[in-house]
C-alpha cells in the first residue's frame, strides 16, 4: 500500500515536471501530425480562408500524383541532394585531413572553418546573391574565361599582336589537351580488344572515336554547350542560368556547412590509434594507401551520417532557395514552365502562400512517407555489417 | 612527435654529419622536403579559410563601399591615404541603415524572440530531461518512444499544420506566435537526460533525507551540476531562433511591428533591391553579434552541435 502511494506520488511529481514541455509538445508537435492528416482531405473553399475548409476526400492526393510541378520538385530535390552529399563530404574530409596535422594556429583555423555554421542562413544566402549576381565577382570571372575562349585571334591579330599570340597558344594548349585525352582513351580501349575482325575494328574505331570527337568539338557538342552555358551565365548571372543555378546554390551551402562535417571527421580520425598507422608504416604503406585502407574505412560511419542528413536537409531546404533564387530560373520541360531550383520545401511554401492548406498538407504527408522510405533504404544499404 | 622536434632532430643530425658530405646532402634534402610540404599545407589551410570566410569578407567590403559602387571591382585604393580610402569606402551606409531600415526595432525583436524562446525551451527541456533521467513513472517508455519517433519527422512537415493551429489560437503576428510553437525541444530533452544520468543518485537520496522538496532537489542539486550542458542548450536554442527564418516569415505580416532581422531584411530587399551597400550593411549588423557570440563561447557551440550528431 505504502509502495503504491509512493509510486503514485512519483507519477504526480514527474508529470508536474514534464507538464510545460509535454503541453507544448502535444499541442505543437504531436497534434499537428494528426491534424495535418485530416487537413490533407480538406480544401479551402471560397476566399481561401481557414474558416471555409471543406471535405474533398482523396482529391488532394490524386492531384498531387498527377502534378508535374510536384514530381519535378521531387526530382530536383534528389538532384540537389546528389550534388550536396558528395561535395559536402569531400570538403569536410579535406578540411579535416588538413587540420589533422601538427600545425600552429590550429585553433584559429578550426574556428574559422566552423564559424559560418552558426551564421544566419538567410543573410548568408543574400550575400551569395550579391556574389553571384550579374556583374558580381563570379560573373566577372566567368566573363574573363568566356572572353578568353571565344577570343577571335585572327580577327584581332593586327591590333593586339601579343594578346592574340598569347591567347592563340593557350587556347591551342587547352583544346589540344582535350584532344590528347580522347587519344589516350583510344589508346587504352581500341576496338580491336572487343572485336576479332581487324577491318571491322578499325571501322568501329573511326565510328566510335569520330562520334566522340564530334560530341566534344562539334557545334552542339560539349565545348559548344559549355561555352553556351558560360555565355548565358555572363548575360543572366550564375543564378539566372538553369544549368549553373543549382551547383551555385550547392557550392554556397557546402562552403557554409563544411566546418560541421570537418569537426565530426576530425574527432573520428583522432580516435584512430597511432599504432595502426605505425604498423602500416612498417609494412611500407605510403600516405595514399594509409588514407584508403585505414582512415577511410574508419570514418565510414560519419560518411553514412552525412549522407542521411544530406537527404533530410534537401527535403527541408527552404531558406537558401528563398534567399538566392526564389525557385527560379524558369526552364521548360514537356511544355511546362518549371522552376529549376524549386525544391519540395519551396514548392510547399508556395502552396502555403496560395492558401492551399489541404494540398500542402497532402504534400507534407507524401514527403513524410518518402523520408521514411529513404531512411529505411539507407539504413539497409549503408549500415556497415558488423 | 611534433614538427619542431623533427626539425631539431634533423638540425642535430646535420651538425653531427658535418664531416660526411653524402649524409649531409641527404639530410638537407629531408629538411627542405619537409619545409616544402609544410608550406603547401599552410597554403592550403589559408586558401580554405579564405574560401570559407569569403562571404563575410565580401559582405564587410561591400557594406563600406560608396553608394552605387557595390559591383565596381575596385577594392584597393590608389593611395593609402585618407583620400584614397574615402574615394572607395564610406561608413555612411551603416548610419543610413539605422535611419532607413528601422534596424533597432528588428534587432530588438530578434533579441526578444531568441532569448525568451531559449530561456523557456531550455528550462522545459531541463525539467523534462531530469524526469526522464532520474524518475520512474507510468508511460515513461511510451513517451520516450513517441519523442524519438517525432524527432525523425522533417521540419518542413510542420509548416502548414503549425501555422493553422497558431492562427486558430489567435497568435498570428504576435510574440506568442513567434515563440511558443517552438518551445518543445526534443533534442534538448535527450541532451539533458544523457547528462543528468551521470549525476549520482546518492546526492539526491541525501538531499531527500535532509528533507528537501522535489523542487529544491531540482534547483539546488541538479541545475547547478548540469550548468555546462544548460549553457550549451541555451546557446543552441538561441542560435536556432535567431535564424528560424521560415517560421518568422510565415507567422508575421509584411510591415508588422514585430519583424525579426532576417525577415526585415527579406522585405527590405524588395523595394530597395538595387541598394546592395545598404543590404550588406544591414547584414553586418545581423551577423556580427552571432559571430562574436560564437567566438566567445565557441567550445559550447561546437560541442553542442556535434555531440548530437555522433551519438551511437
Amino acid at each position: 500500500m505504502a509502495k503504491a502511494s509512493t509510486q503514485s506520488q512519483e507519477n504526480k511529481v514527474s508529470y508536474l515536471f514534464l507538464a510545460p514541455f509535454l503541453i507544448i509538445f502535444l499541442v505543437f508537435l504531436a497534434y499537428p501530425i494528426v491534424y495535418s492528416f485530416f487537413l490533407s482531405f480538406q480544401e479551402a473553399g471560397t476566399g481561401y480562408s481557414l474558416s471555409s475548409l471543406e471535405w474533398v476526400g482523396l482529391k488532394n492526393y490524386f492531384n498531387l500524383f498527377t502534378d508535374i510541378e510536384f514530381l519535378w520538385a521531387v526530382l530536383m530535390t534528389f538532384y540537389y541532394a546528389l550534388l550536396i552529399m558528395p561535395l559536402g563530404i569531400l570538403a569536410s574530409l579535406v578540411l579535416a585531413i588538413l587540420l589533422n596535422n601538427k600545425i600552429s594556429f590550429k585553433n584559429f583555423f578550426r574556428s574559422a572553418y566552423f564559424l559560418p555554421n552558426v551564421l544566419d542562413m538567410f543573410v548568408i544566402g543574400t550575400i551569395w546573391t550579391l556574389i553571384y549576381s550579374k556583374d558580381g565577382i563570379v560573373d566577372k570571372f566567368i566573363k574573363l574565361v568566356f572572353d578568353f575562349f571565344t577570343y577571335d585571334f585572327l580577327g584581332n591579330f593586327t591590333n593586339s599582336f601579343f594578346i592574340s599570340l598569347f591567347t592563340m597558344f593557350t587556347q591551342g594548349i587547352c583544346y589540344g589537351l582535350v584532344l590528347f585525352f580522347i587519344y589516350k582513351i583510344y589508346i587504352s580501349f581500341p576496338m580491336s580488344r572487343y572485336v576479332k575482325n581487324e577491318k571491322l575494328a578499325h571501322l568501329l574505331d573511326i565510328l566510335v572515336y569520330g562520334v566522340a570527337f564530334v560530341l566534344v568539338f562539334g557545334s552542339g557538342g560539349l565545348l559548344g554547350g559549355a561555352s553556351k552555358v558560360l555565355g548565358s551565365a555572363v548575360n543572366n548571372g550564375v543564378l539566372g542560368t538553369p544549368a549553373t543555378c543549382m551547383p551555385a546554390v550547392v557550392f554556397a551551402l557546402v562552403v557554409k556547412g563544411a566546418g560541421f562535417g570537418m569537426i565530426l571527421f576530425l574527432a573520428a580520425i583522432q580516435n584512430i590509434s597511432e599504432a595502426v598507422y605505425e604498423a602500416a608504416d612498417i609494412d611500407g604503406c605510403n600516405e595514399i594507401q594509409k588514407f584508403f585502407y585505414i582512415t577511410l574505412p574508419l570514418v565510414k560511419p560519419i560518411i553514412f551520417f552525412m549522407a542521411v542528413t544530406g537527404i533530410i536537409g534537401a527535403l527541408n531546404a527552404f531558406t537558401e532557395i528563398y534567399a538566392m533564387t526564389k525557385g527560379g530560373p524558369i526552364v521548360t520541360v514537356l511544355g511546362k514552365s518549371l522552376g529549376a531550383t524549386k525544391l519540395t520545401g519551396y514548392y510547399l511554401f508556395t502552396k502555403w502562400e496560395q492558401s492551399e492548406f489541404g494540398y500542402a498538407a497532402a504534400m507534407s504527408y507524401a514527403l513524410l512517407v518518402l523520408t521514411i522510405v529513404i531512411s529505411k533504404v539507407q539504413e539497409k544499404v549503408l549500415t556497415p555489417e558488423d | 612527435m611534433s614538427a619542431n622536434n623533427e626539425n631539431k632532430n634533423t638540425n642535430q643530425a646535420l651538425a653531427a654529419a658535418a664531416e660526411d658530405p653524402v649524409l649531409k646532402a641527404k639530410l638537407l634534402a629531408v629538411k627542405y622536403n619537409r619545409l616544402i610540404t609544410r608550406s603547401i599545407l599552410y597554403f592550403l589551410l589559408a586558401v580554405g579559410a579564405l574560401v570559407v570566410l569569403f562571404p563575410l569578407i565580401w559582405m564587410i567590403l561591400s557594406a563600406m563601399k560608396q553608394p552605387g559602387t557595390a559591383f565596381k571591382f575596385a577594392f584597393i585604393p590608389d593611395s593609402f591615404s585618407y583620400e584614397g580610402f574615402s574615394k572607395l569606402y564610406t561608413l555612411e551606409n551603416f548610419k543610413k541603415v539605422f535611419a532607413e531600415f528601422n534596424f533597432m526595432k528588428y534587432f530588438f525583436n530578434s533579441i526578444i524572440v531568441a532569448s525568451m524562446a531559449a530561456i523557456f525551451a531550455t528550462t522545459f527541456a531541463c525539467m523534462a530531461g531530469y524526469v526522464f533521467a532520474k524518475k520512474n513513472f507510468i508511460y515513461k517508455d511510451f513517451l520516450f518512444y513517441l519523442l524519438v519517433a517525432t524527432m525523425m519527422i522533417p521540419g518542413m512537415m510542420y509548416l502548414v499544420p503549425q501555422f493553422v493551429i497558431t492562427v486558430k489560437l489567435g497568435w498570428f503576428d504576435t510574440y506568442q506566435g513567434l515563440i511558443i510553437p517552438h518551445l518543445a525541444n526534443i533534442f534538448g530533452v535527450f541532451m539533458m537526460r544523457q547528462f543528468m544520468r551521470s549525476i549520482p543518485d546518492s546526492l539526491i537520496e541525501a538531499a531527500k533525507l535532509d528533507g528537501a522538496s522535489e523542487w529544491q532537489i531540482f534547483t539546488v542539486i541538479i541545475v547547478p551540476m548540469a550548468m555546462p550542458i544548460i549553457v550549451t542548450l541555451f546557446l543552441l536554442t538561441f542560435l536556432f531562433h535567431w535564424s528560424n527564418f521560415i517560421w518568422q516569415l510565415v507567422i508575421t505580416k509584411p510591415g508588422s511591428a514585430i519583424l525579426t532581422i532576417p525577415v526585415g531584411l527579406a522585405y527590405f530587399s524588395g523595394p530597395h533591391g538595387s541598394e546592395w551597400e545598404l543590404m550588406m550593411a544591414a547584414s553586418c549588423f545581423s551577423i556580427i553579434p552571432m559571430a562574436i557570440l560564437f567566438l566567445v563561447a565557441q567550445n559550447f557551440f561546437i560541442e553542442g552541435m556535434t555531440k548530437g550528431a555522433v551519438k551511437e
